[in-house]
């Protein structure tokens, strides 16, 4: 992987620590979305860090993954105001449709569906995130479709 | 000194004549054992569990309550091939000097997990005094009869004595 | 410090004046108030508040704050739970909170007794729990490494370990992961903590979530004593407290000398106290019959023959001690020997030079320095240095003692000029060719830090009491004598110097050895008699340590035999020499000698340090050191190394791997990836030792562990 982007990201940084959640960003992009311990290794060594250390901040943040997850991440926000507009309808939908509970990867290792916590997009909840983009607002009823199209998309 | 009335002392020789009359009380020990109240503190017991394992974890409290520092406790781990007790750690050596005991009864308010009793039995004495040191397994197993009993039904009273006067 | 330089605090009502900046917690013990806390500790730097036990009521703030994350400013009126109800409701609920997942395994707990949790629960806890659900539960116990178990539900997730991992021993192994209420202490993927100083994590927790397996179910705290002592396994002579149960010693904790360890400890000194039970210590006199068997001997039938050994050499004795000597065994040994025998012959372990005395320090002055040229590194030194580089100072690697020193005694040499101009500079220098740091002092001399008395300079050598026995065997007779040749008797003393293979070679030449060694291992073969030696543990006396500082060792527990100073008394007597088999006697005649009639009851718990003494300091040897073609190969001693420690199951993983360390430039010249097999030769002979790439190496040097280095030294060539 690539180990003078991250010594790059390090210099623009005043600690070797800081540059961490950057560098770990890098190192999912590269491993297909998901952290793998090599990953977590790697970048320790660029960062001249014990990985141990590189593990706690990974371990700390909703978007970094541990692991596998499918080609297509469908997250879905259940914070408050999505949760108001009917968050875990949308929610109970994607899991029929998926046939995965949520934090899980169905088999075939093409979805993972997540219940995050606020994506930020209050004004047109419910929001769902599918490979990071936003798809707002979501009602049940859209679910089916959305499943559909990624499926076509493969 | 003070001279005593002659009359008390005719009233003190009352009391003694009286008893001429009555059964005496005169117990014949060993073959007659006069029962203990229930909650008399004798013999330690140490308990075990229904499944088998000992109740106690070694935790030395009661070595630590003991006012004779009679106690004795060296713990060791469980494992799986050797488990002894329920959590992870059980007493692999567990004595009780019986010479220095008080029977205060402390190790059995100390013991968090009810493994330590004080039993009924009280005749523990012994020739040697290292016999008087009690190890685990002599705790675990019921206490053995040392004291010869001719015939029970002859002498043993059936009923206590505290009951038959309550 | 002056009135107007302090602040006046009110807690509970009761005024105190600090200087500004103390922590609150400090404030209010000055005031005689104890706040509460689990997490706060200095030592591991910046509070962090984790715990939220110290929670006060501050007037002016309308929450209560936790006091351990703030510092005493002037008006600052507190009023903690004693009697702020607000703050007691506030401890109550923070316990509360702390014991919902918190397991009541007590009992069975190796902390039970002495734990602070139980303490503060007992004192200012709720009476009892209003949680009726059932508690998480975790696989447990997790072997965090051979030496230390982690229990998960007993955490309370204080932080301290991980700080202490990454803030004070800087190896960033021991942290939290994940988030929240999923939070848990773990290492990277389930390895190892593979770390010098991890054992401190054990005295840091202030539950029964970091335990040693050691310890683990042997004693609880009202069944041992605690025999405070000096740990004998390093210069630096930490101060120990030995728990003892039942005759043998359970563990070692720390006993926080401020001025030599700060209460911190490496593993080896914490873990390397089983060598006294191990499998082939000796506890009888050993006679050897054929060529390796030997037979058990009375201590009566034992003495006689060494008598008669030492009798028979008429005075061509070579003496080898090891370092490891307390100073009055030392003496004795020099009394027997040198005024008993005429024998006047010592090879000590190492060169030692009192010129440094004039430059002395305590070590915790390194923290406080601000530039510090560095060779190698003893184990609590290292924490020094690295306290020293967190508070900002200029902390450089120097390369080896002779060409280090002489490279910055030169006037041009950018480092020297401004050491020469701090006023907090410290040199830290270790390695044979310093001279026992007479070389240092020479630098010292030229860098004018005498007149400075917050610059210093610390020799490291290689033995816990080398400076010790150096002195006590100089002043145990003014006579002189000549080396003999050939050699009638070696006497060994002590097991570092049955190992060495210095003296073994020397027992080559000489007609009959004696050896006094702890193992089995070290005497068989070689020695015509052995007499069992004794470990620091079981010893009383003094030793020096590389600050020159005296220390007290006090006697743990009984040896399996009668210590070296019982016999080496009886012996004397035979050849009509007085020693007296107590420490405290011989060390009044010591400290006649040398030590300024110092009295052994104040050689105390913790140790002052003997102020500066003036000392000739010697010249720096002019002529430059040959340079080889090559690599200069460092052969070290490393830390988890020695007979204790090879006797130590739980150390095992400490040891360092056969492997040869390379600067990464050495490495990526000659093609070398870290890990690869590679061959290192010299003079015909060669090795085969994994690679591996420390930054931190200068260019042009490797370095191998002196027990993987072989035949190997001076240059050597690296190759795959």
């Amino acid at each position: 992987m690539n180990l003078d982007a991250i010594a790059a990201i390090a210099t623009e940084y005043p600690e070797r620590q800081s540059a961490i959640l950057p560098a770990l960003r890098l190192a999912q992009e590269e491993h297909g979305g998901w952290l793998p311990p090599e990953a977590i290794r790697e970048v320790a060594d660029a960062l001249d860090l014990a990985p141990a250390q590189v593990e706690a901040v990974a371990s700390f943040y909703d978007m970094l993954h541990l692991a596998p997850v499918g080609k297509h991440m469908v997250e879905v926000c259940t914070n408050l105001s999505c949760a108001l507009v009917g968050a875990q309808q949308v929610l109970q939908a994607f899991e029929e449709q998926l046939g995965v509970a949520p934090g899980e990867t169905s088999e075939d290792g093409r979805f993972t569906l997540r219940a995050i916590e606020c994506a930020g997009g209050c004004g047109r909840a419910v929001v769902v995130v599918v490979d990071e983009r936003y798809r707002e607002p979501v009602r049940p009823e859209d679910v089916p479709g959305i499943v559909e199209e990624l499926k076509r998309g493969d | 000194m003070a001279r005593g009335n002659p009359i008390d002392s005719v009233k003190g020789f009352g009391v003694t004549f009286k008893q001429i009359f009555k059964k005496p009380i005169t117990q014949q020990y060993p073959e007659y054992k006069r029962p203990v109240y229930p909650r008399f503190r004798g013999r330690h017991r140490l308990h075990v569990h229904e499944n088998g394992l000992e109740k106690c974890v070694g935790c030395s409290l009661c070595a630590a309550a003991c006012p004779a520092d009679c106690i004795r406790v060296v713990a060791a781990e469980n494992t799986a091939d050797n488990r002894v007790s329920a959590g992870e750690r059980y007493a692999r050596i567990y004595e009780i000097n019986m010479s220095r005991c008080i029977f205060c009864g402390y190790c059995e308010l100390a013991c968090p997990f009810d493994a330590i009793t004080l039993g009924n039995e009280y005749e523990i004495s012994e020739y040697s005094r290292d016999d008087l040191i009690y190890t685990k397994d002599m705790l675990l197993a019921e206490p053995i009869k040392k004291v010869p009993v001719a015939d029970r039904d002859l002498y043993d009273t059936p009923i206590p004595y505290y009951q038959e006067h309550s | 410090m002056s009135a107007t330089e302090l602040v006046t605090v009110t807690v509970d009502g009761r005024e105190v004046h600090v200087p500004p900046g103390t922590g609150l917690v400090e404030t209010a013990l000055a005031a005689g108030v104890e706040i509460p806390v689990f997490c706060y500790e200095p030592r591991l730097g910046a509070a962090v508040g984790a715990c939220r036990m110290c929670l006060c009521e501050i007037e002016g703030m309308p929450k209560l704050q936790a006091a351990c994350t703030l510092t005493a400013t002037n008006g600052m009126i507190v009023r903690t739970a004693q009697t702020s109800e607000r703050a007691a409701e506030g401890q109550e609920a923070t316990l509360e909170f702390i014991l919902v997942n918190h397991p009541l395994d007590c009992p069975v707990c190796d902390k039970g007794g002495e734990c602070p949790l139980q303490d503060l629960t007992f004192r200012w806890g709720p009476g009892n729990t209003r949680m009726t659900f059932p508690k998480r539960t975790f696989e447990k116990p997790i072997p965090i490494s051979p030496a230390i178990a982690l229990d998960r539900e007993r955490c309370i997730l204080c932080y301290r370990c991980t700080r202490f991992s990454e803030s004070v021993a800087e190896d960033g192994q021991l942290v939290a992961l994940n988030r929240g209420a999923e939070s848990v202490i773990a290492t990277f993927e389930d390895e190892p903590y593979l770390a010098p100083f991890s054992g401190n994590v054990i005295e840091l927790c202030p539950v029964g979530a970091l335990t040693s397996t050691q310890y683990r179910f042997e004693a609880r705290p009202w069944e041992i004593q605690n025999v405070p002592t000096v740990c004998g396994l390093c210069p630096v002579g930490c101060n120990i407290q030995a728990t003892t149960r039942e005759g043998k010693v359970k563990r070692i904790l720390s006993r926080n000398h401020p001025e030599v360890d700060e209460g911190w400890l490496c593993d080896k000194g914490r873990f390397a106290f089983t060598h006294l039970r191990a499998r082939d210590r000796i506890a009888d006199p050993l006679r050897r019959v054929r060529r390796r068997g030997f037979d058990v001997l009375s201590w009566d039938d034992a003495l006689g023959e060494a008598a008669e050994l030492l009798m028979q050499a008429q005075g061509r004795i070579v003496t080898a001690l090891s370092g490891s000597e307390t100073v009055e065994q030392a003496y004795a040994l020099g009394r027997l020997m040198r005024a008993g025998l005429g024998a006047h012959t010592g090879v000590l372990p190492e060169e030692t030079s009192p010129a440094l005395d004039a430059f002395r320090l305590p070590l915790s002055a390194i923290r406080d320095a601000e530039l510090e040229p560095v060779a190698e590194r003893a184990p609590i030194v290292e924490l020094w240095v690295k306290a020293a580089r967190r508070q900002g100072a200029q902390v450089e690697q120097a390369g080896d003692a002779l060409e280090g020193c002489r490279r910055l005694a030169d006037k041009r040499n950018a480092l020297g000029k401004s050491l020469r101009e701090s006023e907090r500079a410290i040199l830290i220098w270790s390695g044979e060719e310093g001279a026992g740091g007479a070389h240092l002092a020479a630098l010292a001399k030229e860098l004018g830090f005498a007149g400075k008395p917050a610059s210093g300079a610390f020799h490291l050598p290689c033995t816990p009491n080398g400076r010790g026995i150096a002195d006590a065997w100089a002043a145990a007779s003014d006579d002189e004598g000549p080396n003999p040749e050939p050699i009638g008797l070696l006497f060994v003393s002590g097991d570092e110097a049955a190992a060495d293979p210095n003296v073994r070679a020397l027992a080559e030449r000489a007609e009959r050895v004696i050896v006094n060694a702890m193992f089995q291992g070290l005497a068989v073969g070689w020695a015509d008699l052995v007499l069992p030696g004794t470990s620091y543990l079981e010893r009383d006396g003094t030793y020096v340590n590389l600050e020159g500082r005296l220390q007290r060792l006090r006697r743990a527990v009984i040896p399996p035999a009668p210590d070296e100073l019982a016999w080496i008394s009886k012996l004397a007597e035979r050849f009509a020499v007085e020693v007296s088999p107590h420490a405290s006697a011989v060390f009044a005649e010591v400290s006649e000698r040398i030590y300024d009639g110092l009295p052994f009851g104040e050689v105390g718990e913790e140790a002052p340090l003997r102020t500066r003494s003036e000392a000739p300091a010697p010249q720096l040897p002019s002529e430059p050191a040959a340079e080889g073609k090559g690599l200069r190969l460092v052969r070290y001693r490393p830390l988890f190394s020695g007979p204790a420690v090879e006797r130590v199951p739980e150390l095992q993983f400490q040891r360092p791997a056969p492997e040869v360390e390379l600067s990464p430039g050495d490495a990526g010249r000659r093609g070398i990836a870290p890990g690869e097999t590679v061959t290192v030769t010299h003079n015909g002979t060669s090795l085969q030792l994994r690679a591996r790439i420390t930054k931190s190496l200068r260019e042009g040097i490797v370095r191998i562990a002196a027990e993987h280095a072989g035949e190997l030294g001076g240059t050597v060539e690296v190759a795959k």
